[in-house]
């Protein structure tokens, strides 16, 4: 018994030894520490708004893709000398302009061997706010070039920030609205609205919508007819919702989805039903679809046919238990 | 007499461990008030070692977290198996069964104790090192506390019961009546429901086929009606009646059984529902726990400042049910390579030829459970994975594509390495089984598929490469194998891999039986042509899916393989199961007869599942990076950085060894009980 013993130990240990050793084979990179907890002032100095664009760099996921000095290729460009280059890369854009622009409008021009796969930063998932962009600006300027970024007052403040390129064009970065900023009012207002629609109408004729579901998980899993709506708070505002409800056909289909699905009709079907509060009604339904930010997550519901189907089988067994009798 | 003195033996078991575990509780009472109101308050705390020293708070939370979650994930694994073993042995008359569950209790009963230890360890050490964060955690989680104390308390007597009551209801004396009609309607539920879950996966996998249909491009008649939401929604309603119908059909039919049975099964029926109650009671305790480590990921239920809302909502936040189900599924498969691993130890050391055969059965079995549920679990792994996309997609592009994708490389060369142990245990097992040598033959290509499956899987995403070897290649990717690390073929030759172990297991059931049905050659051609085109819908797939959106892969392709997958092993078991009934049986199964590396094997597989559960759990808790509560609450310690793989791997080794030490140290009591009993 003893030697077995020896022998699966070695087993153990030579197992052990061989996935350590893997673990020790790949690249071994670390996670950096939390930032610094610096609010953004306008009286920022230039060092401390550059240190805080390094956080936001180093732990918003910028260095996923991107590499920072070394030889290694990343997905997208190594950032180590982009202050420097920044400037020569559009002409009429300074450099604080074109990682401005690069950073909120990233499709306006193609870096040559990169995929287009840079997402608009303060949009979800990263969020970064109108005063973070201009940190990570200042501190992108700081690798190889000279920090000229500066916060002015309503750079804090939590507006839209509108952008304007020597080129004529502008960009707007706007803060999703949260959630819990809807009084809960409105957000019952936009249920009611979305019920007092006929049946085949509903948003949750269609979509999933939170857990605002007509039957259960099973029949309206997401993604089967249109887009699941259970996190549209975290990608749109209520401008977009009430865009898309007027006139579908204004704004880009979801990818994978059909163009013509949508109905045409809400409009008038508000107007017809609340006449001159229709725009007011409209705007509490968008209110109440863009609440779903995908945060709270309840457990799935069992299909009432489920239940029917149980009860059906009832029936049927009843009366065939009484023909035996 | 004796009956009293029976029960005298189970009340006495029972208060034994009602008060030793209230001994644990109130002792850790004592301390955590101790801690709490004579220490003084500090966000972080240290020990005079764990200040600049190798060990930090971190590891030692990170190491006593870990053996608890082994050690618990093997007491709540062993109760599942050791009672579907038990009910199976009553079932079928066949005492070797009830030898085995009652093996698999005892392994249970010894790592009771150490699991209450080290959760004990781990409750005062986050009220030593992290007090803030206690603090916060035991102010939203409050009212689970009580429950939590209340399903410990469950959940020791019924395994106390369940373990000191295994002789006095082996007994064949009846019943009352009305105790009989009780556990009948009690067993027929937890049998429905069981094959209520089966009916709910055959229709999900139905639905997602039919998903994928809507979305294939052509003019099928079928096609086109069932893209109209109205047709399509009235055939998924349909199917959900059916689901409704097929499980009150079990219930009667189950009802039915249970109420057929003899009444001298009547005392053994009473142990296993007893067996029951003691899952529930487990699975209770991990669903709460589940709650807490989860909230943690993906906190739900409290607003901006952290302020609780509402705390069902804390509790059934977004990672909490694919937890759920991915540790109930993991702790089966886990407790049975443990308890297989247990059987090769005690194989290894037999001395008599009885011995040998029962072990190599027990390893047997054990092996068989621990793969029937390593299967699903990379559906379980990747519905989590989607779940932690749906909350929060930057948490998830860190997770596959950040500083610890290359775990997942790691984790691919792990599962492959499990599945070739698994499928090389059942190939030698064919060697002890007459008849088999007509299926030899197809182990190469098994081998070969099962190759090639695990050299795609373990091929990086994008190779880093120097700028050299990168102009060379002409990208971060290689001209041909760079696509293999598309996520598309990985998910697909997981599933090759699913299948060609379920095809492996197929042929070891069939190695010593000749089928008798009039429908044989049918029914086999059937079963290959669906295995067949199961495997071509699922590359045809697994190729689309490179071009594809990244939406219409994960919501439509993905599911639909996984789909194809179940529907197919669920479809040819139940022909398989068919067409073997009543059939000539060639040649026996000459248990013991085992080649001793077969039982390495199920080391190797023991000692890769719980590495594997290390390295998941770490990768489970890292990505929440240098938050405690991910968004919510900052860890400031000095700990509140990712650490290398290096470091985490090596990590992952030291608990892994500590584990198996305590199991060593289990087995050996064991064996030395036995040992007493015998003299």
């Amino acid at each position: 018994m003893k030697s077995v013993f020896v022998r699966i130990l070695l087993v153990v240990a030579v197992v052990l030894g061989a996935y350590t050793y893997l673990g020790q084979l790949v690249p071994q990179f670390t996670g950096g520490f939390p930032p610094a907890e610096t609010e953004i002032k306008p009286n920022t100095s230039k060092e401390d708004l550059v240190r805080v664009g390094q956080d936001l760099v180093s732990n918003r996921g910028c260095l996923t893709c991107h590499t920072l000095g070394g030889s290694e290729k990343g997905r997208c460009p190594n950032l180590e000398r982009i202050g420097a280059n920044a400037a020569t890369r559009t002409p009429g854009y300074t450099a604080e302009q074109y990682l401005l622009r690069r950073l909120t409008d990233p499709d306006f021009s193609e870096v040559t061997g990169f995929p287009k796969i840079m997402p608009k930063v303060w949009q979800p998932p990263i969020a970064l706010s109108f005063a973070e962009i201009k940190a990570v600006t200042a501190y992108l300027e700081s690798l190889g070039g000279k920090v000229t970024m500066q916060i002015k007052p309503e750079d804090v403040q939590d507006i839209a920030h509108v952008l304007r390129f020597p080129d004529g064009a502008t960009v707007t970065v706007k803060k999703v609205e949260a959630a819990k900023e809807i009084p809960e009012e409105t957000l019952k207002e936009g249920h009611d609205v979305m019920m007092s629609l006929p049946e085949k109408q509903r948003c949750i004729a269609c979509h999933k919508v939170g857990n605002e579901m007509p039957q259960g998980w099973i029949a309206n899993a997401p993604g089967q007819y249109c887009p699941d709506l259970s996190q549209i708070g975290a990608m749109h505002d209520v401008d977009y919702v009430k865009q898309k409800v007027q006139n579908p056909q204004s704004l880009p289909t979801v990818t994978g989805y059909p163009k013509t699905m949508m109905p045409m009709n809400y409009e008038q079907l508000l107007k017809d039903k609340y006449g001159a509060q229709a725009e007011e009604k409209l705007s509490a339904l968008a209110s109440f679809i863009i609440s779903h930010r995908g945060q709270q997550k309840l457990p799935p519901e069992i299909s009432p046919w489920i239940i029917g189907g149980m009860l059906i089988l009832a029936i049927i067994l009843n009366f065939v238990g009484k023909r035996g009798t | 007499m004796a009956a009293a003195g029976e029960k005298t033996s189970v009340l006495k078991g029972v208060s034994k461990g009602i008060q030793k575990t209230s001994l644990i509780l109130i002792a850790v009472y004592a301390i955590a008030w101790f801690i709490n109101h004579k220490l003084p308050y500090s966000d972080y705390r240290e020990f005079w070692f764990t200040a600049n020293g190798v060990i930090t708070n971190r590891m030692i939370i990170w190491g006593v977290a870990q053996l608890h979650l082994m050690l618990a994930a093997f007491v709540l694994g062993v109760p599942i198996f050791a009672v579907i073993v038990e009910i199976v042995g009553a079932m079928t008359g066949d005492s070797r069964y009830d030898r085995l569950a009652k093996e698999f209790t005892k392994l249970l009963f010894l790592a009771f104790t150490s699991t209450a230890l080290f959760g004990a360890s781990l409750l005062l050490g986050l009220i030593y090192f992290y007090p803030k964060f206690f603090h916060y955690m035991s102010g939203i989680f409050s009212p689970t506390w009580t429950l939590y104390i209340c399903l410990i308390f469950g959940e020791v007597i019924f395994a106390y019961t369940y373990w000191y009551s295994w002789e006095p209801l082996n007994a064949k004396t009846p019943l009352p009546r009305f105790v009989r009609f009780i556990l009948n309607i009690l067993l027929t539920l937890v049998c429905s429901i069981l094959v209520g879950g089966l009916l709910l996966l055959i229709d999900y996998s139905v639905f997602a086929i039919l998903r994928l249909a809507s979305w294939v491009d052509q003019s099928a008649p079928f096609l086109l009606w069932y893209k109209q939401p109205i047709h399509g929604r009235l055939l998924m309603n349909g199917l959900n009646a059916l689901v409704g119908i097929g499980f009150l059909a079990t219930l009667v039919v189950f009802m039915k059984y249970w109420s057929a049975t003899e009444t001298s099964l009547d005392r053994k029926k009473l142990h296993f529902t007893i067996g029951v109650f003691l899952n529930i009671f487990g699975t209770a305790l991990l669903m709460v726990a589940n709650s807490w480590a989860t909230f943690m990921m993906t906190p739900a239920g409290v607003d901006q400042n952290g302020n609780l809302t509402d705390i069902m909502h804390a509790v059934m936040n977004y990672a909490w049910m694919p937890i759920n189900i991915h540790r109930l599924i993991a702790n089966v498969a886990f407790g049975g390579a443990i308890a297989a691993a247990y059987a090769a130890f005690r194989f290894l050391g037999a001395e008599t030829a009885e011995d040998k055969a029962h072990y190599d059965w027990m390893g047997y079995t054990g092996n068989l459970i621990s793969i029937s549920a390593l299967i699903p679990l990379p559906f379980a792994g990747y519905f989590l994975g989607k779940e932690i996309y749906s909350f929060d997609q930057s948490m998830g592009v860190a997770m596959m594509g950040g500083i610890y994708s290359w775990l997942w490389i790691i984790q691919a060369a792990l599962i492959g390495g499990l599945f070739f142990a698994a499928n090389y245990y059942l190939w030698l097992g064919m060697g002890r089984i007459q008849g088999s040598e007509r299926y030899r033959g197809a182990v190469k290509w098994m081998l070969f598929i099962l190759a090639l499956s695990f050299a795609v899987w373990a091929t990086p995403h994008s190779l880093v490469a120097s700028l050299e070897e990168a102009r060379k290649l002409g990208g971060a990717f290689h001209p041909i194998l760079g696509r293999f690390g598309f996520m598309t073929y990985k998910v697909t030759v997981v599933n090759f891999m699913i299948l060609t172990t379920f095809f492996s297991f197929m042929l070891y059931r069939r190695s010593n039986k000749i089928e008798t049905v009039s429908w044989g050659l049918a029914g086999k051609l059937i079963q290959y042509a669906i295995l067949l085109i199961t495997a071509a819908g699922v590359l045809s797939l697994g190729i689309s899916g490179e071009h594809a959106e990244t939406q219409r892969r994960v919501e439509i392709f993905s599911p639909s393989q996984v789909g194809m997958v179940l529907l197919a092993m669920i479809t040819v078991t139940m022909i398989d199961v068919l067409m073997y009934r009543n059939a000539k049986i060639i040649g026996e199964i000459e248990w013991g007869k085992m080649p001793p590396r077969s039982q390495y094997a199920l080391v190797f597989l023991a000692v890769s599942f719980t590495w594997l559960m290390g390295l998941m759990g770490y990768i489970r808790s890292a990505i929440r990076q240098y938050w405690h509560i991910w968004g919510k609450m900052v860890d400031r310690s000095g700990s509140g950085y990712t650490p290398t793989i290096g470091f985490a791997t090596a990590t992952v080794s030291i608990i892994v060894l500590i584990f198996f030490a305590i199991v060593a140290f289990v087995f050996w009591s064991s064996i030395q009980s036995e040992k007493k009993n015998a003299s």
